[in-house]
Formats: structure tokens, C-alpha cells, sequence
């Protein structure tokens, strides 16, 4: 009986020695398979229980949508040199391709950078999800358009699923890897990605990180991104100031290599990095009052359609995301502690050497920038950036999402306040004009695919953040959870609210400018 | 804008609307044994049994085994191997059953969906022939105007219990006894005969050991019932970062 019992108390230790760890590998090396394609059907429309179709390597340029590799070890180097040519190399092939076809078959390079418990396996949860998701935005940019993805992977499974207590504990770790993967490989191989798309001017490239992806994603685009604005900013004024022409063709070009450099727009989905991250680009963007509106890319007379602001980084949260909200606090706690007793955090005191003022910008303002110095005008001490994400503070938050709630009200997601909508015909048609009659400010409104329900992002009241980089907090019923994102109502309002897609027209990069907000007089301030 | 033609996605009962990762909805043999190893075998079950062997320590029960390092062995091994036979018999009935003991809530059992999709035809569909049909023209959305009713909800937590659906592509098989529990908490039960004495061993102490192991399979189902409301108190309690209330309504 004895050894009976010494076997069960051994089974553990035999499964915690026999290899939890999922190994560090490639995955797409061996079998060699850089680029796949994939066929541009919807789940639905093949059984899913059909398991037999293999994996088919994207070597036909008239592949309508192909999935790229690119993968990165613990230390954030590149597996191989081989994967990130493989996927530059289809972006030139499918830009070649869309040269003369008036912009209909401009390719959509879609970057994006998995989460924890994640990696590029075969099997892998994010890469099935991706690739799905990648055909719904093939079909719904009209079956026309060429469908680039880019797959970041990382090592973001450590521990493997028959541990789920030792999983769940890897939390640490992994974190501390996407703060470490992020450097120069990562930052100069998305610099190539964005630059390679923007070899045709009307192609797209999008970069998307979710959880700690987005962690990683922002911390290997923030410095260079910074880099690029400042330097494209600095070279367009000097071309202005320029007199000779020779120089001013070369400032301007100078200014568009930096902006041809960057994606078109940074979306973060459910984001688990902490806020104090996010906010030295945003103290960027505040400090240089910067603008990102389409002010026309030169390609088309006349003025362009629309010249309300747009973002450059979106961070976007669920408000049911209980791990960003509830498990990030938690597990940032013990470090919390830490750098207080150190005295590593500033607070809101106002002694010269110490004062953390939090600096706001809002062009749409008569006074454009102002300080919140004090907890009663909203401020918050350092630290409490350490222990939430951004798009959940709502003191950071540019933009919140509004639901309708019957024929006349809508319900903010983030507060649960509800507001009287006076024009019955603004819910019915789900139209922004008529919202805006009532002075709401909405930026843009979706419904839902399924539903039909209709959904309205508004320019935060009172907000201090009204920069390009845009943070809200989104309904549960766009994104219910915190891994849910492969979802087809969560692609409509992506591309509902940040894409300009008119039914039967070719993609339009928008080409929105980074422009600086005029300094305010003396008076002013 | 764009194309309102939509092709409608299955998505299996309880997933998200809309999810393009949740179409085929068979509780395939890697994840039952996923959740067999990874809840009855590995790092959980260990970390369950010297926990609950804790409180047992604490209230010293069963009341042969001292409050010692061996008594606390004993505990913890006991409950280690209770977890192991629970979970075995579990897999291997749920195998031979091909069973789906996933908990789902009341507003997304397909079962509870179609008797209201009947529902709201009888209502809204006078012709007697149509009732004999399957009702198949009612949207989901239309759905809603029959309430949630709470003791439908509790009722439905409690059938859950009882019952398990069988493994199917869409998630739609029929319900039949949950005997891979019931015989999963019995099985775990029995598994403690080689560390209990005599007289822990008989049929009554058993069925109690069984009981309180049938307990933790009604919370867990319950937990999934009510998880929104969960969610929503978790939410407010640990909300971060709050603004001075404003004026939602327009800007100044």
C-alpha cells in the first residue's frame, strides 16, 4: 500500500521535472514554412472538423492573402534573418503586383504581436484566430485587395497547459520577457515592414499587439516612433523656411522617408503593459501638440472628404477585461511596494524638485493645453500609473464608446452614464451627423454586424488627453473578455471606425499629417 | 460603408457572437485530456490537496490522524489521490459516454434557445400547422423579448449539474445523466480507501466524501451562471484611475 502511495505523491514531481517548459524554438524554420497561404474562405463556409488541410507555402504571387512568420528568441533576437526577408520580399511582391490597377489590389499589411501564453506553433490559438481574422478583413475591404499578415512571435508560452498553477505564475516572467524582447532587431525589422508597405503610397500598414504583445509592441515602436515624428516634423518646418528650391525638395523628402517609416495606425487590444508605458508618448505627443488629421496626400485635387482628427496609436481595453483590471493590479503589487519603499515613484506634491504635474492637451479647446496639478483636477501620483493599464484610466482616456439603449438613449461603456439622445432618427439611421446636432462630438459610429446594434465613439467630455495617441475603454460586447479578439464585431469597429472603405472604391490611405498646434499667446495663458 | 451582408458564423454555445475561434465545439480527446492532467494530476491538484488538507489539519478531521507532519501527509495525500481517481473516472466514462461536461449558463444552453425560439413562435405565429414544424425563422435577436427569469436561471445551474450534453460539432447534443460525475465523485471518494482507516471507509462516510465533491461541481456551475454579475462587481470594485463625474453630454 505504501508504494502505491509513494507512486501517486511521485506523479507530480515526474510531471514537473519531465519538461514543463515549453521549449524554446522556431516554429515555422522547421518544417520550413515562413509564409503560408491562406484561403480566403470564412469559418462557416468549410466544416471545421475537417483537420486534413495542410499547410501551402505562399509562393503564387496571385495569392490573395498570405501569413508571414517572423520570430524572436527570450533575448529578442531574430531565429533567422531568412523569415523577415520572406516577409519584406511578399510586400514588394504584392505591391509590384498592384502597380496600374488604380489602387484596387493595394496591399494591406496587417503586423501582429501575440500575447502571453502564446507562440507561432501550428496549433497555436492566436495564429488560427489570426489568419481568420485576416480573411474577414479580406472580405470586407471588397475581396480586391491584396492581404499581407505579419506574424510576431515570440516565446509567450513558458509553461505548458497540464501546469495551469505554474502557467499562471509565469505571468512574471513573461512579462519581464516583453519588457526585454523589444529592442533594436524587433524596432528595425517593423521600421523595414512599414517602410517596405509604403513603397506604394496608398498601401497600409497596420501594426496590432495584444496583451503583453501590445506591451512589446509599444515598447519596440515608442522610441523609434518618437524618432521619426520629431524628424519628419523638424525637416517639414525647415523645407517651409527654405528658400531655395533644391533644399526644400530635399527636406521634404527627408520628411516623408520618416513618415513612409512608421505604420499608418498602432492598435492596442487590450493592452497589458502598465500606464506609466504609455505615457512618455503621450507627454510626446502633449508637449508638441500634435495634431494627425488627412490633410490630403497630394495624389488629388481638390480638399479631402474628411479633416477630423484621427489617431496614430490606438489603445483600446475592454472594460470586462478582468486581467488587465483585476490581475494586473495584483501582480503588480510586490513591485509596487518595492520602488515605493524606494522611493522610486513621484507624487503629487508641488516642491520643485519632486512636482508630477500631469500635462493635457485638447486642440478642440479655446486654452489647448493646461496642467492638472491636484487630485481633486484629476491628477494622479506615479505610481498609480504603474498599477493600471492606460485605456483604464480614465483620466487618460481621449474617447469613450456609447451604446444604444433603446430608440432614444445611449449608455457610456466605461461609466455606465446614460444620455438623452433628442433626435430618435440619430439612433434608427445610427448616423454621427445627427448625434452632432446635439454638439455630442462622436467621431465615427458602427453597429454591430450580428445585432445591428448601434455603437458611437465620442470625444471624451473634459478629457486631458486629446492627442493622436486615442485610449478608451470598449463595450463587453465588442470585446467581451480579455483574449476574445478575433471576433467579427470587433473587426467591424476597427475598421468601421478607423478605415475609410467606400463600398465599390479602391482603399484609400488616408495619409493623415502630423501637424503642430500653433503656440497660444501670452494672453492665452 | 460596407458590404451589410454578413455571413452569419456559428459560434458554439456560450462563445462570444461573432467569434471566427469557436465553430467547432466537440470536446475533442486532447482537451479532455488537457483537463484531466492539468486538473486531477499536475500542479492544481497538488496545490488543492495541501490547501484543503490545511483546513482539515486545522479542524483535525478525520480525527484518527494527529496534527502532526505525518497527519498533514496523510491529508494531503489522501486528498491528492481523491483528486487523481476523481479525475480518472471522470475521463474514462466522459471517453466511453463521448460526453461534453462543460458547464454552459441558462441564455446560451441550445436546448433552452430552441424552447424559446418555440416560445416566441407560438407567440407571434397563429397557424397551429406551424407549430409542428421546427421553428427556424426566429432570429436570435428577437429572442430577447422573452426575460431571463432568475429561478429559471437557478433551476438551470442545478440541471447543469446533473446532466452533461453529448460531444457535437455545433454543441447542440442531447442531454443525458451526468454519470461521468456522478461516478467521478464516488471514484474520488473510494480513492481515499487506501489512506483512511476502517471505519472512514464505510458507505455513509463515503457518500459524505462524495457529497461535498458534488458540492464544488455545483458551485463551479453556478459560478458559470452568474459570472456577468461576478464580473460587473469585480469590475467596480478594482476600478482605477476615476475622473471627477462630468457632464457626458458635450463639451464645454
Amino acid at each position: 500500500m505504501n508504494r502505491i502511495k509513494a507512486w501517486l505523491l511521485a506523479m507530480p514531481l515526474f510531471f514537473a521535472v519531465a519538461g514543463c517548459h515549453v521549449p524554446l524554438q522556431s516554429y515555422r524554420l522547421s518544417p520550413f514554412h515562413p509564409a503560408i497561404e491562406v484561403a480566403p474562405a470564412l469559418p462557416g463556409a468549410t466544416d471545421p472538423a475537417d483537420d486534413t488541410i495542410g499547410v501551402k507555402d505562399c509562393v503564387h504571387p496571385d495569392s490573395p492573402i498570405c501569413l508571414a512568420f517572423i520570430e524572436v528568441d527570450d533575448m529578442g533576437e531574430l531565429f533567422d534573418r531568412v523569415e523577415l526577408d520572406t516577409a519584406l520580399s511578399l510586400i514588394h511582391r504584392a505591391n509590384d503586383q498592384a502597380k496600374g490597377d488604380e489602387g484596387r489590389t493595394d496591399p494591406i499589411v496587417i503586423t501582429f504581436v501575440h500575447g502571453w501564453k502564446n507562440n507561432a506553433s501550428l496549433t497555436n490559438g492566436n495564429v488560427k484566430g489570426f489568419e481568420i481574422a485576416l480573411q474577414e478583413v479580406y472580405r470586407r475591404f471588397g475581396k480586391t485587395h491584396h492581404v499581407i499578415g505579419v506574424y510576431i512571435g515570440w516565446r509567450g508560452d513558458l509553461v505548458r497547459g497540464y501546469m495551469p498553477v505554474a502557467r499562471q505564475f509565469s505571468y512574471f516572467n513573461r512579462e519581464a520577457t516583453a519588457i526585454r524582447v523589444p529592442g533594436a532587431t524587433l524596432s528595425s525589422a517593423l521600421t523595414q515592414i512599414a517602410t517596405r508597405t509604403h513603397e506604394n503610397s496608398r498601401a497600409l500598414a497596420i501594426f496590432i499587439g495584444h496583451s503583453f504583445g501590445a506591451l512589446l509592441l509599444e515598447r519596440a515602436l515608442s522610441e523609434a516612433t518618437a524618432s521619426k515624428i520629431a524628424e519628419a516634423t523638424i525637416h517639414a518646418r525647415e523645407a517651409a523656411a527654405e528658400q531655395d528650391s533644391a533644399a526644400v525638395d530635399r527636406k521634404r523628402l527627408a520628411a516623408e522617408l520618416a513618415v513612409d517609416s512608421r505604420a499608418d495606425l498602432v492598435i492596442f487590444i487590450n493592452p497589458a503593459g502598465a500606464a506609466i508605458e504609455s505615457k512618455q508618448m503621450l507627454d510626446f505627443l502633449t508637449y508638441n501638440r500634435y495634431r494627425y488629421r488627412p490633410l490630403g496626400d497630394g495624389s488629388t485635387d481638390g480638399p479631402p472628404a474628411d479633416e477630423s482628427d484621427r489617431p496614430l496609436f490606438v489603445s483600446l481595453t475592454s472594460t470586462a477585461d478582468m486581467a488587465t483590471k483585476v490581475a494586473l493590479p495584483i501582480g503588480h503589487a510586490l513591485p509596487y511596494l518595492g520602488f515605493k519603499s524606494k522611493g522610486s515613484f513621484r507624487d503629487l506634491t508641488q516642491e520643485p524638485t519632486k512636482k508630477y504635474d500631469l500635462a493635457c492637451f485638447d486642440p478642440h479647446r479655446p486654452k489647448s493645453t493646461w496642467e492638472l496639478k491636484t487630485k481633486e483636477e484629476g491628477a494622479r501620483p506615479q505610481g498609480s500609473y504603474y498599477m493600471s493599464t492606460a485605456p483604464h484610466m480614465e483620466i487618460l482616456q481621449s474617447h469613450v464608446m456609447l451604446k444604444a439603449i433603446g430608440r432614444d438613449r445611449m449608455r457610456v461603456s466605461s461609466t455606465g452614464e446614460t444620455i438623452q439622445i433628442n433626435d430618435p432618427n440619430a439612433i434608427a439611421e445610427c448616423s454621427r451627423d445627427l448625434f452632432n446636432k446635439q454638439n455630442l462630438n462622436i467621431v465615427s459610429t458602427f453597429r454591430l454586424a450580428d445585432t445591428k446594434a448601434c455603437f458611437a465613439v465620442q470625444e471624451r467630455p473634459n478629457r486631458c488627453n486629446g492627442t493622436p495617441y486615442w485610449m478608451m475603454e470598449i463595450d463587453p460586447d465588442v470585446v467581451p473578455d480579455h483574449g476574445t479578439i478575433f471576433s467579427g464585431r470587433l473587426i467591424s469597429f476597427l475598421i468601421d471606425t478607423f478605415f475609410e472603405t467606400p463600398q465599390g472604391q479602391p482603399l484609400r490611405r488616408m495619409t493623415p499629417q502630423l501637424t503642430v498646434t500653433p503656440t497660444q499667446s501670452k494672453a492665452d495663458q | 460603408m460596407l458590404p451589410d451582408s454578413v455571413p452569419e458564423i456559428r459560434v458554439c454555445p456560450g462563445a462570444f457572437p461573432t467569434d471566427l475561434t469557436s465553430t467547432d465545439c466537440r470536446y475533442k480527446l486532447n482537451q479532455r485530456t488537457l483537463d484531466f492532467v492539468s486538473g486531477s494530476a499536475t500542479d492544481q491538484a497538488v496545490l488543492g490537496a495541501t490547501v484543503f488538507g490545511l483546513g482539515a489539519q486545522v479542524i483535525q478531521s478525520p480525527s484518527g490522524w494527529k496534527r502532526t507532519w505525518d497527519g498533514y501527509g496523510r491529508r494531503v495525500g489522501s486528498r491528492y489521490t481523491q483528486a487523481i481517481g476523481k479525475g480518472a473516472a471522470q475521463y474514462l466514462i466522459g471517453l466511453m459516454l463521448n460526453d461534453d461536461p462543460r458547464f454552459l449558463a441558462y441564455r446560451f444552453d441550445p436546448g433552452v434557445i430552441a424552447k424559446r425560439r418555440d416560445a416566441v413562435c407560438a407567440l407571434t405565429q397563429s397557424a397551429p400547422e406551424g407549430r409542428s414544424k421546427p421553428c427556424i425563422s426566429v432570429a436570435s435577436k428577437n429572442l430577447d423579448v422573452l426575460q431571463h427569469d432568475g429561478w429559471q436561471r437557478f433551476g438551470h445551474a442545478w440541471y447543469d449539474v446533473i446532466t452533461v450534453r453529448r460531444s457535437s460539432l455545433h454543441g447542440d447534443g442531447r442531454r443525458i445523466p451526468a454519470l461521468s460525475r456522478f461516478g467521478a465523485e464516488f471514484a474520488g471518494a473510494y480513492s481515499g480507501y487506501p489512506w483512511y482507516a476502517g471505519s472512514e471507509n464505510t458507505f455513509s462516510k463515503v457518500g459524505r466524501r462524495a457529497a461535498g465533491a458534488f458540492g464544488t461541481a455545483a458551485l463551479s456551475s453556478f459560478y458559470t451562471e452568474y459570472k456577468p454579475e461576478i464580473t460587473n462587481l469585480l469590475g467596480a470594485v478594482f476600478r482605477r484611475g476615476r475622473q471627477p463625474k462630468t457632464d457626458a453630454r458635450a463639451h464645454q
